[in-house]
């Protein structure tokens, strides 16, 4: 507690709130470009931490993180190009939104629950830090592997509809992710006779192709003069705050409580927290079949997931030195060049330091509602210029941010290829989302699938006996059968419904008569 | 598209792409063969399915449409061979001139605003320029992030 009062002190220096609004600024603009992720709006910015003082920089860091994961989510309300890969799961609803003439709701929704995610992300970190960075240390191989199988799951829930033509864009999409150098034996894969393939299928080239050129075709090909009608709905602000604190409070809470426990694991992130939480936050909903035509809770639950993921990452990074994303292990570099040492005396010998960057991430959440807001409301009026312009412009966004990632031509290549197979897919019925989820969570499947069976060679014994041996694998095990039986259960609830109303109706027809 | 169609015409898609990974694992074995493996099956068992469904979908009659919604194909072709076309002109010409050549091009092919050639002409030259020198000093000044350099320029 000692060090908490001089922690606040520290965040109303007016250096400090500059750099917190310059950070959140330049991380949301950062997020919402396609290709430009947080890791890279970070990383970027570490070198001008070296001319402050160690508290400043990491505040400001902090602020990038925050602002480039909430970003992503408005390009993937606004033009359904998810700006950082893990607003995927934001564009299932925020576009369907925008699409109604209701970008607004779609953005302040993702505002609030980036919000609130990120502050029970910070709560945990402050108050949980030790305990829960212990439990992430029980994630070994078998455990990893089911998280993302679990994670993978969603695709049966996501397409319900067509669930066979679903299943089989998420095998496309972990088949594609095999390319390139095996991450188990270290052979090189599926290159095609072109070398430059050895270093794989890159996720955000794939995302950009994926979401934001097929996206492309899909708009000019059709009529409209414009992306979507916009028509800005008075008292918007108060109809999504009264829906988050009402009948979406328990699936926000859910929500960040996932984001925050997988943003602990290290190699799980963002993606993977919001298309998890989407699942749930379908699966526990009493009409579910709304999910995917635009509802508060779809986004909701994606954004408030993702923004989690912040405090979750850093709770490993701070007491382990173990970073639970990317962007924590740059954040780590920046602590290591200052001459700081990650580790549970990071919270004694360096308190004031720690404690100052936990209470930034709480200004940084509060701060980003009226800067968020701001940005929101310049970025609908992209929805007032004319399509042609709009969808030319994203052309040239794709290149440049997918040639950013490696300064790779590949990278752009990957882009229009994707971006036809989207389209294509979208034409057949193919699913686009599950494809998108294999190719994210195909490399961890299959690195984990790699050490479960290395794991039984020395052993001895079968796969089997390892998947089953940890009670966290089995308790994943047991959520995926769960989440696979969910389509099933809710066609058979459907049914049952349906009958009851076949049954009602003669009876009420006979009163009437 | 009809139903039976789009089924066939996904299941082919995914036959396709199950045997061209197929082709390409001969040489693979053990780890790093065992998950490719269990795809490309799953995806050739589920390929034969769709095809499967859509035959019988179709000899049923059930030919109701997905999509309803028109496609403006001959746009469509349009901006797909002038992204290749751009993408492929970008090693030569370098980002910045390819990029203005492209967007300039486009919208001009592409606007669908009315009004004379003259104007239409005006308004693409303004909005490549305003693109570009947004996309210079956001990315190259302010990020400072790399962009694809030409043989050329």
């Amino acid at each position: 507690m000692e060090f908490i009062g001089p922690a606040i002190m520290h965040l109303f220096e007016p250096l400090n709130i500059l750099l917190m609004v310059a950070g959140l600024t330049g991380g949301i603009i950062v997020g919402a470009l396609p290709g430009l992720t947080a890791t890279m709006g970070v990383a970027l910015m570490v070198p001008a931490t070296f001319a402050m003082d160690a508290t400043s920089g990491l505040i400001m860091l902090g602020a990038i993180y925050a602002g480039a994961i909430y970003g992503g989510s408005n390009s993937a309300c606004l033009i359904c190009t998810p700006g950082t890969p893990s607003s995927v799961a934001t564009t299932f609803d925020g576009w369907p939104l925008c699409q109604a003439g209701r970008a607004d709701i779609g953005l302040i929704t993702s505002l609030l629950a980036s919000v609130f995610g990120g502050i029970v992300g910070t709560v945990f970190l402050l108050f949980l830090a030790a305990p829960l960075a212990r439990f992430a240390l029980q994630f070994g191989g078998p455990e990893n592997f089911w998280l993302c199988i679990f994670g993978l799951s969603t695709i049966a829930v996501m397409s319900s509809g067509n669930m066979v033509k679903g299943l089989l864009s998420g095998a496309m999409g972990l088949l594609v992710s095999t390319v390139g150098i095996d991450p188990n034996a270290g052979v090189p894969r599926f290159t095609f006779g072109y070398y430059p393939l050895v270093q794989g299928v890159e996720v955000i080239p794939a995302m950009i192709g994926l979401f934001s050129f097929s996206q492309v075709l899909y708009l000019i090909g059709s009529y409209k003069p414009f992306i979507a009608e916009y028509r800005p709905a008075p008292g918007a602000f108060g109809e999504v705050v009264r829906a988050l604190a009402g009948r979406c409070k328990v699936n926000l809470m859910r929500s960040s409580i996932i984001g925050t426990l997988v943003g602990m694991l290290p190699g799980a992130g963002g993606e993977i927290a919001s298309i998890i939480s989407y699942n749930e936050a379908k699966r526990w909903d009493k009409n579910p079949e709304r999910f995917g035509t635009g509802v508060i809770e779809g986004v909701a639950a994606s954004e408030s997931a993702n923004n989690a993921v912040i405090g979750g990452s850093l709770i490993p990074m701070l007491t382990l030195g173990i970073p639970g994303s990317a962007v924590a292990a740059v954040i780590l570099g920046a602590l290591l060049a200052k001459g700081i040492q990650p580790g549970f005396k990071v919270f004694t010998a360096t308190g004031d330091l720690a404690y100052t960057f936990i209470m930034s991430q709480f200004a940084v959440n509060l701060l980003m509602i009226p800067i968020g807001l701001l940005l929101a409301r310049i970025m609908t009026k992209l929805l007032s210029i004319r399509l042609t312009f709009v969808a030319i412009g994203i052309v040239v966004l794709s290149v440049i941010g997918s040639y950013a990632i490696r300064n790779s031509m590949l990278d752009v290549w990957i882009v229009i290829i994707f971006g036809f197979l989207g389209y294509f897919s979208g034409r057949v019925g193919l699913d686009t989302g599950a494809m998108a989820l294999g190719i994210i969570l195909g490399p961890m499947i299959e690195e984990n699938l790699g050490k479960c069976v290395h794991l039984s060679k020395a052993s001895g014994g079968s796969v089997i006996n390892v998947f089953l041996e940890s009670p966290i694998a089995v308790l994943l095990i047991v959520l995926t059968l769960l989440s696979l039986a969910t389509p099933f259960l809710l066609d058979w609830k459907r049914k049952r419904r349906d009958c009851g109303c076949d049954i009602a109706q003669p009876k009420e027809e006979s009163n009437h008569a | 598209m009809r139903s039976s169609v789009a089924d066939i015409t996904s299941g082919l898609a995914v036959l396709v792409i199950a045997g061209m990974f197929h082709a390409q694992s001969g040489d693979l074995e053990g780890v790093s063969l065992l998950f490719p493996r269990m795809l490309i099956i799953f995806m050739a068992l589920g390929g034969i399915y769709l095809c499967g469904l859509g035959l019988l979908k179709g000899r049923k009659g059930e030919q109701a449409p997905q999509d309803d919604e028109p496609v403006a194909v001959s746009r469509v072709v349009m901006i797909s061979a002038g992204a290749i076309a751009y993408v492929a002109i970008i090693p030569v010409l370098g980002f910045y001139l390819a990029s203005a050549l492209y967007l300039f091009g486009m919208s001009m092919v592409l606007s669908d605003a009315g009004g004379s050639t003259r104007k239409k002409a005006v308004a693409s030259a303004a909005f490549t320029v305003v693109l570009c020198l947004f996309v210079w000093i956001g990315f190259a000044m302010l990020l400072g992030v790399p962009t694809p350099e030409g043989m050329l320029f």
